[in-house]
């Protein structure tokens, strides 16, 4: 393989960070069935130094690094493929591996497959190996999981196996790092042999081929397999005698998804508060100490640095805590097996609202905060659920949103305003479902209709080492996409409030906001909502920064009425006066219909930019931009709806 | 095992994870809406109750 013919991954970030491997390095691909231990061995292999991202031109991620001796007596650029049972593609990660693996031209195709097999259910890994030896792919077979296989009485003769299926075969355990060693001494040999050629020409997909190929896998496992007692009941049976009963299954379900809840709410929050203090706290106050020591207090640096730097920085570190306690919390579901069993117990439900069971838990955790529950849209196998989830979680009523929820219905329905924040989370859910089912119908009619063949994989306690690396991996990733645009977006807004309009008092960096250039454009803005009822220059400036971050809406609006923040939402003193001659102003009277509206609008609209960065990094900037149109055309019409028919009956 | 009266991808989908007709396979546990969680060769593997329902065993 050439430096051109090597398909570079993201595009978002360049190839050359992480640990890519030199360029005439040969190219070494995992493939394997989900759950055999296959990332493991790549984070195991690469020491973590990967570059992750999506594969040009599809949603489908895949994790590229250099494989290496310490000494350097080789190095390979290892791909992990997604996971894959066959060449058969089902998914579109499937249909990357077999596009890759079949459809690419020979040279194109990486220079050795390690196929990674779960040593304790071997016949179904030994397919995929049939197939790929039609293909003349130089090959080779690691076996994991000899630990739980042993456990289970089963024994495997590797020996056997490789002189049954002509190549080598090794024995493994990435989870511990052993026979890493043997896996390198075997590629090195096995990539000096010359190849084989293919026996079939490709494609050839006939059921008869897969019966021969299935037939041929079995007399392998047959050859070099002793069995162990069937039809014994492990310990994982007795734990899914529970985790997967009836009524105790849904039960336990819903517990974990109240833990996972808490911890991404609950135990976050004082830590993201903490974080939040000390950049408003002591990073501005010295900051500001340091700028007056050279003068330059009170000036537009000052501006830039604490409203600007500091104020974005601040926002997207806050994130941390909160990300860091989800990605522990995923990869110790998914390395448990728990994952698994969480997507049949939600099956039923979720397919009645036509989406898969494992979209519950990133559902969950949006009401939470949507941040990380776009993030645990990973849990989806199915690129195509990924994007559809990730589109869905936006309307998940968030916690930021709360708080405004509770400060307009005490201002305008005080004697009700606990039953005007529950509608909203009504409307909240019944958006999910219908714009759930609005997209299925348009965009991916086919979906939904899949039938649950689910492999559950023993459980396992979940090790240190996969936790805290899978989670230093995810956050960087986090980090290096998310940051961009959130600190953008926060600069971009301080410098349009610090230039003064034509014809306003002030200088730059030093101007009310009401004067500034921002709340011009604002102005500017605001007619679009006069058939929703709040079509003020304040209202819009709000929802401006509603964009941000919804926490903003408040301080914005205390902000351009030039009053002080209301102590806490339920008493808005002498913010709701203004808020509510406004509302009134605007809406030519029908002010409930205007507030619900407004309502409205702010639920269904872009949740904060932190939401887009982390669809961008999930879903790509194409669906992410997808999104923010969606929730913003949805929002818009919601809400002159509302207002519409309220003024005209109320 | 007898047979399996689903479409092409799912019946595949079944094959790779092991459920062939000829094969031996066992009910390990029944799961809420009417779906299983059946033992062939050593795996669990869950079935949504219609997938259950489409494949044809004969009792040994």
């Amino acid at each position: 393989m050439t430096q051109q013919q090597r398909p570079p991954v993201a595009s978002c970030h360049s190839p050359s960070t992480g640990g890519s491997a030199r360029a005439d390095s040969p190219v070494v691909a995992l493939v394997g069935a989900p759950n055999v231990g296959k990332s493991t061995l790549f984070n195991a292999l690469t020491r973590s130094q990967v570059d992750v991202g999506n594969w040009p031109g599809t949603t489908v991620e895949v994790a590229r690094g250099a494989w290496k001796d310490r000494s350097g007596s080789y190095e390979y650029d290892l791909i992990d493929l997604p996971g894959a049972y066959s060449l058969d593609a089902v998914s579109p990660d499937e249909e990357l591996t077999r596009d890759l693996l079949v459809h690419a031209q020979a040279d194109e195709r990486p220079d050795l497959v390690i196929v990674v097999a779960d040593a304790s259910r071997l016949t179904r890994s030994l397919y995929l190996v049939t197939q790929l030896q039609d293909l003349g792919q130089r090959t080779l077979l690691a076996l994991t999981m000899g630990d739980i296989a042993e456990r289970r009485g089963v024994h495997v003769d590797a020996r056997e196996l490789s002189s049954v299926l002509g190549l080598p075969v090794v024995a493994l355990d990435p989870r511990h790092r052993r026979g890493l060693d043997a896996l390198a001494d075997v590629t090195a040999s096995t990539l000096a042999s010359p190849g084989t050629s293919p026996t079939v020409a490709p494609p050839d997909d006939s059921l008869a081929r897969a019966d021969r190929n299935f037939a041929r896998a079995a007399a392998a496992v047959q050859a070099a397999v002793t069995p162990g007692a069937e039809h014994r009941r492990t310990w994982s049976d007795r734990i899914d005698r529970v985790a997967l009963a009836p009524v105790l299954g849904p039960l336990l379900f819903l517990a974990v998804m109240w833990l996972v809840f808490q911890a991404t709410t609950t135990v976050a929050a004082p830590l993201q508060d903490l974080l939040d203090a000390f950049f408003t706290g002591p990073v501005t106050n010295g900051t500001i100490a340091l700028l007056s020591l050279l003068g330059l207090e009170g000036s537009w640096v000052q501006g830039f640095l604490v409203d600007g730097l500091i104020a974005g920085v601040g926002m997207l570190l806050t994130f941390v805590p909160l990300m860091a306690i989800m990605f522990i919390l995923l990869s110790l579901l998914e390395d448990s097996g728990y994952m698994s069993r969480a997507a049949v117990v939600t099956d039923r439900t979720m397919r009645a609202i036509g989406l898969p069971g494992r979209a519950f838990l990133p559902l969950v955790v949006g009401f939470g905060c949507n941040v990380p529950a776009i993030s645990a849209t990973r849990v989806l196998p199915n690129a195509r659920h990924r994007i559809l989830t990730a589109l869905l979680v936006p309307f998940t009523s968030c916690t930021a949103r709360l708080t405004v929820y509770v400060l307009l219905a005490t201002i305008f329905f005080p004697d009700w305003a606990g039953t005007v924040v529950f509608i909203m989370y009504v409307i909240s859910i019944v958006l999910v479902v219908l714009v759930g089912l609005a997209l299925r119908s348009t965009l991916w009619r086919t979906m939904g209709s899949e039938p649950l063949i689910l492999d559950l994989p023993p459980y396992q306690r979940p090790t240190l080492r996969v936790i805290s690396s899978v989670t230093w991996l995810r956050l960087k990733g986090f980090l290096r996409t998310a940051s961009g645009i959130i600190v953008a977006t926060v600069a971009a807004v301080w410098f349009l409030q610090a230039i003064p309009a034509p014809g306003q008092q002030g200088s730059f960096g030093d101007v009310l906001v009401s004067d500034s250039v921002y709340a011009t454009t604002a102005g500017a803005i605001a007619p679009v909502f006069d058939p929703a009822g709040f079509g003020e220059w304040e209202t819009t400036s709000a929802l401006i920064v509603g964009f941000i971050a919804k926490e903003a809406v408040i301080s914005s609006w205390s902000q351009t009425y030039a009053t002080e923040e209301p102590e806490s939402s339920d008493t808005p003193g002498n913010l709701g006066t203004m808020v509510k001659a406004d509302f009134e102003q605007s809406s030519g009277g029908h002010t409930s219909a205007a507030v619900w509206a407004f309502l409205v609008f702010l639920l269904a609209y872009t949740p904060c930019v932190a939401t887009v960065a982390a669809q961008r990094r999930e879903i790509g900037l194409r669906w992410a931009l997808f999104g923010i149109a969606l929730q913003l055309s949805l929002a818009w019409i919601l809400a002159v709806a509302i207002f519409q028919i309220g003024s005209h009956v109320g | 095992m007898r047979e399996v009266a689903l479409a092409d991808a799912p019946r595949r989908r079944l094959a790779e994870l092991g459920i062939r007709p000829g094969v031996g396979v066992s009910v390990v546990q029944r799961t809420s809406g009417g779906g299983v969680v059946i033992d062939a060769a050593g795996s669990r593997i869950a079935l949504d109750g219609s997938t259950a329902r489409a494949i044809t065993v004969e009792w040994s």
